[in-house]
């Protein structure tokens, strides 16, 4: 079996989970991805011996790394180098732990999240070795999963023990207030329906189907509260952002920023309370993509957590 | 795993109807490309995704159709004999669209019969 046939297969699952996962969940389709832990391509197992198979030399530093809409954790790997990426990056230069994270990303971050609060307390409960240190890394998507489940785990902080080992939260690309395409999205659906005419309807609901994961991703919604805790006061975190305008023009840069993103949405500049400890940086000439596998952006992150 | 208090505590307050259970389950995609069961999950899909854009198709059809239609009732002339042909027209666009699902649904059965012999 090829393991670039397996690999494209994953990917495509990917694809359809980020697009129609909340449907094929609902329908219990067994395409739906269920969230694990991958390693290698392969899940590992959520028991004792499962991490001490796969995890022989598990260090107390956890770096869990969280993919983004419609990807799997193959998006971390360097395009030169897929045998690297972030995570094995920071295991060999600060020896931290990679966990990579595998999701349905087309169901809402809410559930995520709520999943993710279940996932990492059963993972201290399989680790092989005490845990000192969790930092949690997400991509696009993948951020507004670590403070969706930072949300919930704040509401009953009785029944978790991971939040109090979490030091430090990584924003890649993340969308905290909304991206412009889902956003060109919604009106794109509005306008076609507002056309007094049945077929314009008919490609507004086609429009529509797209999954609650997607839809999410126009305001960054974490919760459907009100006001949900956006930014644990107890950790630290950094937000990095892309920008493909180039020239520094303002209103290009808003609209474009990433390609999906934009800088003021990625550092999350509206969401941040005063006093939290946080430290941004932008990267210009790096689009969406590239954020998650970039020699550049990784010089930072080892500054940053090693 | 053994289920622990702690596990029983996060377990019950976060149960929701819906959410897969990540105890005492293997994640899935071990090592096939495919499993039998995903498989399964892919004829599914394929045949809702065909169904729905033949619903698509049908209902785009029909709104397109109506507007001619609808202009020929206003004209008394045209009226009684557009009424006629309209009644036709919606017969046969129901037998056809009717039959065109009939023959996906038909693919759909073929397929996972295909798909469980091999199993065997």
């Amino acid at each position: 079996m090829s393991s670039q046939l397996k690999s494209a297969i994953d990917n495509g699952m990917g694809i359809l989970n980020g697009i129609v996962g909340d449907y094929l969940h609902q329908a219990k389709n067994p395409l739906a991805t269920e969230m694990g832990i991958y390693l290698d391509g392969n899940p590992v197992p959520l028991s004792k011996s499962g991490f001490e198979n796969h995890y022989p030399q598990a260090t107390p530093n956890l770096c869990i790394l969280i993919h983004g809409l419609t990807n799997t954790e193959s998006i971390w790997q360097f395009k030169q180098a897929t045998h690297l990426d972030y995570g094995k990056l920071l295991a060999q230069d600060a020896a931290y732990t990679p966990i990579y994270l595998r999701y349905n990303t087309g169901l809402s971050i809410e559930m995520n999240g709520r999943l993710l609060t279940q996932l990492l307390e059963t993972l201290l409960q399989c680790y092989p070795t005490t845990v000192d240190q969790i930092t949690l890394m997400g991509f696009s998507m993948g951020g507004l999963l670590i403070r969706s489940a930072n949300h919930l785990a704040a509401k009953t902080p009785e029944h978790y023990r991971w939040p109090s080992l979490v030091k430090k939260s990584v924003y890649i690309g993340t969308p905290h207030q909304g991206a412009s395409l889902e956003h060109f999205g919604h009106w794109v659906t509005r306008a076609t329906g507002a056309v007094p005419k049945e077929y314009m309807k008919v490609i507004s609901d086609l429009i529509d189907t797209r999954s609650q994961g997607i839809k999410d991703m126009r305001y960054g919604n974490i919760s459907t509260e009100a006001d949900p805790l956006h930014f644990s006061p107890h950790q630290e975190h950094f937000f990095i952002s892309g920008g493909l305008s180039g020239s520094g023009n303002v209103w290009f840069e808003k609209l474009l920023g990433d390609g999906l993103v934009n800088q003021s949405s990625a550092h999350a500049k509206q969401l941040v309370p005063e006093g939290t400890k946080m430290k941004n940086q932008h990267f210009e000439g790096l689009g969406h993509l590239a954020l998650a596998r970039s020699p550049d952006v990784y010089t930072q992150l080892k500054e940053w957590l090693a | 795993m053994s289920n622990t208090n702690t596990e029983i505590a996060v377990t019950e307050t976060l149960s929701q109807d819906r959410l897969p259970a990540l105890y005492n389950k293997p994640a899935q995609g071990t090592g096939a490309l495919l499993t039998h069961e995903q498989l399964g999950g892919l004829i599914d899909l394929t045949d809702v995704a065909f169904q729905e854009a033949v619903r698509v198709v049908e209902r785009t059809h029909r709104a397109i159709a109506n507007e001619p239609f609808e202009i020929l009732q206003k004209i008394p002339v045209t009226a009684p004999v557009s009424e006629v042909v309209r009644q036709v027209h919606e017969g046969v666009t129901e037998l056809t669209y009717s039959m065109v699902k009939g023959g996906g649904k038909l693919a759909t059965l073929l397929a996972r019969g295909v798909v469980n012999l091999r199993q065997r």
